[in-house]
Formats: structure tokens, C-alpha cells, sequence
């Protein structure tokens, strides 16, 4: 089997071991599947390991590439997917037990798009039951149990890429994919102390993924650094006409090379009324990374994110297109199923909002956006915290003073009160690109990091930006001691 | 990136004017004309968040609203009430007003008749990307 460091290598480098033959995708393949199997339950993180497709396509990768037909850096390169993305001949679970044994007689386009680019698919991600979409209290909300954190198995992931993060944060696979529809990419990659993105709305399709909320899912990666984000957008980046919401080539496309160097300072816009009521470490380590970015070129500065009743239309639009989406869950009563007491009956209340209250929602949603937007004339990227927390534990100690606290505390970013100015609220709501990259350790010793969004389809700004701090620090390299 | 041309208008509007804005709702102004100099310091500020679990009570709801939440939950109630035990009803109260709530935060803002929802039909792009030199429609994948 081959050693850890090498199932921490971010794609770039791994990829060029197996160009030139120093790593064969078989062995590279079985270390992997041979790590989540040993580790995987330790840490609820997988749905379904795939081992018999992965094995396959491993040797049709190791038979190509002796061959000479090298496809590009995520040949040969196991990744996992979320158990929301369709793969044929597997079940697709959706994290929930309504759907326990549903399956799909076709890829998802993102998957079909890895498999062409040589990709191995090692296995399903778990993940929160219906990512969230009716609504959950705790990491209990899952099929599979809650998600563990690598870095501290008390503690947990967040959600509700749940198994993305703590299938990437322990090495048990090299990249994985995960869903955003607010926050479910930045939170867990942030807890767990990787380097996750959520595109641009309408950039990546989803066909083939369990839907949310139509006008706010978002597909993206999770990995070792924004470098690898990079190179994973480029392939599932594109227009699918089978993606109602698919924006139209090249709009869609994605076009990424390490080479590309900006022709002027990065302009960073240091939020200053985020997150205004979380520990101070947070925002010292994103500032300090701040400051190292200004120590290589970047230009920083303090602004403020415009106030609006951003988290209001972003909680609005969700619950009452969720309700339309698992709209049979709820006629059926099969939603009293799901493991999480509020999943069981929000449904039923969602449906009770109206027509003018969803138009007058979207027609609002319009002005946010353009809100939003004109920051961007003065800045390439705005940064913030990860998130308003490092990684929450999975049980909470029973002082009865902190009862409220840690009830709050578990809950999943939608659902907590009090940081009203959450930047994934606004960046969601509007369908813009964010990468959250480790910074530093809480006082816990639990991965924090940082986030940097752009103006939609700046997907690139984000990328170097992270890139750029990513260049200049180490924090990417470090990961949990598993042995 | 060329940002959509849609956007390129976009005033930019302080915190306080937005709020205020909010605040002037009732005057019946609409987004695209609400360019109110910025001048209150009494500006109320927005609604503060409400978030889905919070132990929601009525207080602060306006009569309305409250009357809203009642409305809602009979609907459900004798929809789907045979459904629910005493503690799901409990939590359908809090889910509701917690909901209502957010909506209180969303309807006073003015829009005009020419506001576009979010949502809007999306033509389907055979020969229209042609006409803007994009690449024609894509072969079917992932299917």
C-alpha cells in the first residue's frame, strides 16, 4: 500500500506521479479503498464504496496511460461523490431512508464528465438526509449516522456535505464532490480543514443530483487546496442542456491554468460585519491571513456587506422550493421517515407560503443581487471567516446554563440565530463563487479558515486568491493523525 | 468577467438608506425609485434575523402576522393534523411563525411592476446561441 503522504499529495503533483508512471492508478487505487475501509466507518463517511467500478476503471487507467493516453491531471486520481449524484448500477440514497434503496439507471453529468476525464470513482459520500432540505437539528439527520470529524471524532463535520469533508480531511479518497445550496460545501470543508468551492450558479450541472431548491443548488469540489478545486472545476464546469439552469457555453465553461497570473494586485475586501458575534480567533486567523496575502501583493481593505434580509429570502427560497421538490415525500406522509424531527413536519408548513410571497421573494432576490454586486466594482474578491465557528461537538457537554447555547450550537448554519450577517446567506442567495481554504487551529486544536467570494462567474478571482495565500502557508499540508 | 448588463446599473445603496427604504415602505415607493438621500440617524435598522428553531413566539408579530400563523397552522392542521402527535404540533407552531416571521421581514419591501422576479422563463437555446456565436446545442450527456 502506499504511504500517507502520498494519499495527501494534492492532484497537480499526484497527477504528474501518474503521467509519468511513478504511481500506477491500481495501487493508488487500492491503498485508497483499502483506507476506507479500515477508516471509513470510524468516521460514518461513506454511503456505498464503489471497489468493483473503481477497480475497473483504475485498470482501464493504468491501460491507457501505458499506452500513452494520458487524459489530464484527474487520470487515474480516486475520488467520492456525494450520495445525492446519480451512478448507474449503485444506490443513490439521497442520505435519507425513504429513499434507502433508490437507485438510477444513469450517471449524474458531473459523473459522466469524470469518468471521461479518467477520474476513479471510489465510492458514495454520506451525507445529511436530503442535504438539509426539509430541515435539520443535529448530525443525527443522516442515514448513516452522524458524520465524525477526523480531526476529533467527538466532534462534528457539518453538513450537509457531511462525508465529502471527512473523506477528504483523512485521506481516505483524493477529491470528492459535494452540493451547496447554503453553505454545505464551505462549512464542512472549512470544519474539516480542507479546501472546498462552490461555483458560480448555473457553471457546474445538475443533472442526475437530487434537488433542493432549483435556483440555489450548486455542485463543486473539495480538496487539498485551490489548486485542485481549480482543476476539478475545469472538467465538471460546461453547459448540459439537461440542466434547466444551465448557463450557455463558454459562459459555463471553465478554463483553468495554474499559469494564469493576474495583471494587477489581488483587491481583497476584509469584511467587517460578518459573523459579529464568534470568537475572536476566528477572525484573528482570517485577518492573518489577510495580512499575509497584503505581504505579497494583495491590496486589503475594510468593507462592509450591504444589509438586506439576505438570510431571510435565502431561508425562504429553500423551504418553499424544497417543498415543491419532495412535494410526494410530504403528500405520502413517508417524510415522517426521516430521522430529524423538524424534517418530518416542515414540509407540511412550507407549503403554506404563497405564490405572491415567492414572487415577491424572487422579485426581491433581483435587488439583493445588484446589491451585492456593486461591490465588486471595488474589489476582485471580499473575505471573511470560514465560518462562524470551528467544528461543534457531536455531543454537548449537560450544563443546564448552556442549554440554549448548545442547542444553537448543533444546529446546522440555516438554523442558527444571532450572526445574522452570515456571508453564506448573501453569496448563496446570489449564486456567487466562494473558496474557503484552512488558516489555523482553534484554541481545540480544530481546523478554522477563511473565505473569499466574488462577483458571479468570477470563478477564477476566488480560486487565486486562495491560491495565492495557499502559495505563501502550509496549513493545506497538515492533516489528522489517523494512526 | 463581463458582469451581467442587467447589474450594471445597480445604485449602490448604503445599509441606512435600505433600511430606511424598508422603513418608507408604506409610503408605497418602489424599488427602482426609492433614491432617498441618506440623512435619518433614527434609521430603523431590519428586521433582526429569525431563524427556523428559534423558540418562536408570537411577541413582536404584528396582529396580522399572528393571525397568519393561526391560519396557517388550521390549514395544516385539519389538512394533515392526523398526522402529528401533541409535540410535532408544538414544533409545527414554532416551524410556522418562525416562517411568518421571515416573511414579515421580505413583503415590506417595495417592488415596482417592472421587477423581475428571479425566476423567470429560461427560452430554450437551440439556434439562439448560434445567433450569439456560441457553440451550438451540445450532444445529450449524462442520460
Amino acid at each position: 500500500m502506499l504511504s500517507e503522504d502520498v494519499l495527501y499529495l494534492p492532484i497537480r503533483e499526484l497527477g504528474e506521479h501518474i503521467r509519468t508512471r511513478k504511481i500506477s492508478p491500481v495501487e493508488l487505487t487500492e491503498s485508497y479503498l483499502d483506507r476506507s475501509k479500515r477508516l471509513g466507518p470510524r468516521f460514518n463517511a461513506y454511503v456505498t464504496i464503489t471497489e468493483d467500478l473503481a477497480l475497473d476503471q483504475a485498470r482501464a487507467a493504468e491501460k491507457e496511460i501505458s499506452g500513452g493516453h494520458y487524459r489530464g491531471p484527474l487520470h487515474g486520481v480516486p475520488y467520492a461523490a456525494k450520495d445525492l449524484l446519480a451512478v448507474k448500477g449503485y444506490e443513490t440514497t439521497w442520505g435519507a431512508k425513504p429513499y434507502a434503496d433508490q437507485s438510477f439507471d444513469y450517471n449524474a453529468t458531473v459523473i459522466e464528465r469524470l469518468n471521461r476525464a479518467g477520474a476513479i470513482l471510489i465510492g458514495k459520500a454520506a451525507m445529511i438526509e436530503l442535504a438539509g432540505g426539509l430541515g435539520y437539528e443535529s448530525a443525527e439527520a443522516s442515514l448513516t449516522g452522524p458524520c465524525k470529524n477526523p480531526w476529533n471524532t467527538d466532534y462534528w463535520t457539518c453538513g450537509s456535505s457531511s462525508g465529502s469533508g471527512a473523506i477528504v480531511s483523512a485521506g481516505l479518497a483524493n477529491f470528492a464532490l459535494g452540493s451547496d445550496t447554503r453553505g454545505s460545501i464551505i462549512c464542512p470543508s472549512t470544519l474539516c480543514g480542507i479546501s472546498g468551492m462552490r461555483p458560480s450558479f448555473g457553471r457546474v450541472s445538475r443533472h442526475g443530483v437530487m434537488a433542493i431548491a432549483w435556483s440555489m443548488d450548486k455542485i463543486g469540489p473539495m480538496a487539498r487546496t485551490a489548486d485542485c478545486c481549480g482543476l476539478i472545476l475545469s472538467v465538471i464546469a460546461g453547459h448540459d442542456e439537461n440542466d434547466h439552469d444551465s448557463l450557455p457555453s463558454p459562459l459555463s465553461d471553465f478554463h483553468y491554468s495554474a499559469a494564469q497570473v493576474s495583471p494587477r494586485p489581488v483587491r481583497i475586501g476584509r469584511l467587517t460585519n460578518v459573523f459579529p458575534n464568534v470568537d475572536p480567533e476566528l477572525h484573528a486567523a482570517a485577518d492573518d491571513a489577510l495580512r499575509i496575502l497584503e505581504q505579497n501583493g494583495a491590496k486589503v481593505s475594510d468593507v462592509e456587506l450591504p444589509e438586506g434580509p439576505f438570510e431571510e429570502a435565502a431561508e425562504l427560497v429553500i423551504l418553499i422550493e424544497a417543498a415543491s421538490a419532495f412535494s410526494e415525500l410530504i403528500d405520502s406522509g413517508r417524510c415522517a421517515q426521516l430521522a430529524d424531527p423538524l424534517g418530518q413536519i416542515n414540509g407540511y408548513a412550507s407549503r403554506e407560503f404563497s405564490a405572491s410571497d415567492l414572487l415577491q421573494i424572487q422579485r426581491v432576490r433581483v435587488y439583493l443581487q445588484k446589491k451585492i454586486d456593486v461591490l465588486f466594482d471595488r474589489f476582485d474578491v471580499i473575505a471573511a471567516p470560514g465560518e462562524d465557528t470551528a467544528a461543534i461537538p457531536l455531543k454537548p457537554p449537560p450544563e443546564p446554563a448552556r442549554q440554549q447555547q448548545q442547542r444553537e450550537e448543533h444546529l446546522p448554519p440555516r438554523n442558527r440565530r444571532g450572526n445574522s450577517m452570515q456571508p453564506d446567506a448573501i453569496s448563496s442567495l446570489c449564486g456567487l463563487p466562494a473558496v474557503t481554504v484552512p488558516c489555523g487551529f482553534s484554541k481545540g486544536r480544530m481546523p478554522i479558515g477563511v473565505q473569499f467570494m466574488a462577483r458571479a462567474l468570477d470563478d477564477e478571482r476566488v480560486i487565486a486568491a486562495a491560491r495565492l495565500f495557499q502559495q505563501h502557508t502550509d496549513w493545506h499540508t497538515k492533516h489528522p493523525s489517523l494512526s | 468577467m463581463k458582469k451581467p448588463g442587467n447589474l450594471n446599473n445597480a445604485d449602490e445603496v448604503s445599509r441606512r438608506e435600505f433600511a430606511r427604504r424598508v422603513a418608507l415602505t408604506v409610503a408605497g415607493g418602489t424599488l427602482a425609485a426609492a433614491t432617498l438621500p441618506i440623512s435619518s440617524k433614527a434609521a430603523p435598522r431590519l428586521p433582526s434575523i429569525a431563524p427556523l428553531l428559534q423558540d418562536e413566539d408570537s411577541s413582536g408579530l404584528s396582529s396580522d402576522a399572528q393571525a397568519e400563523v393561526e391560519a396557517k397552522l388550521q390549514n395544516i392542521f385539519a389538512k394533515y393534523g392526523a398526522r402529528f402527535s401533541d409535540d410535532q404540533k408544538k414544533l409545527m407552531r414554532r416551524t410556522v411563525t418562525s416562517h411568518v416571521r421571515m416573511l414579515e421581514a421580505i413583503r415590506p419591501i417595495p417592488v415596482a411592476n417592472g421587477d423581475t422576479p428571479a425566476t423567470v422563463l429560461k427560452l430554450i437555446d437551440d439556434g439562439i446561441s448560434d445567433s450569439k456565436g456560441m457553440p451550438s446545442r451540445p450532444s445529450k450527456e449524462g442520460a
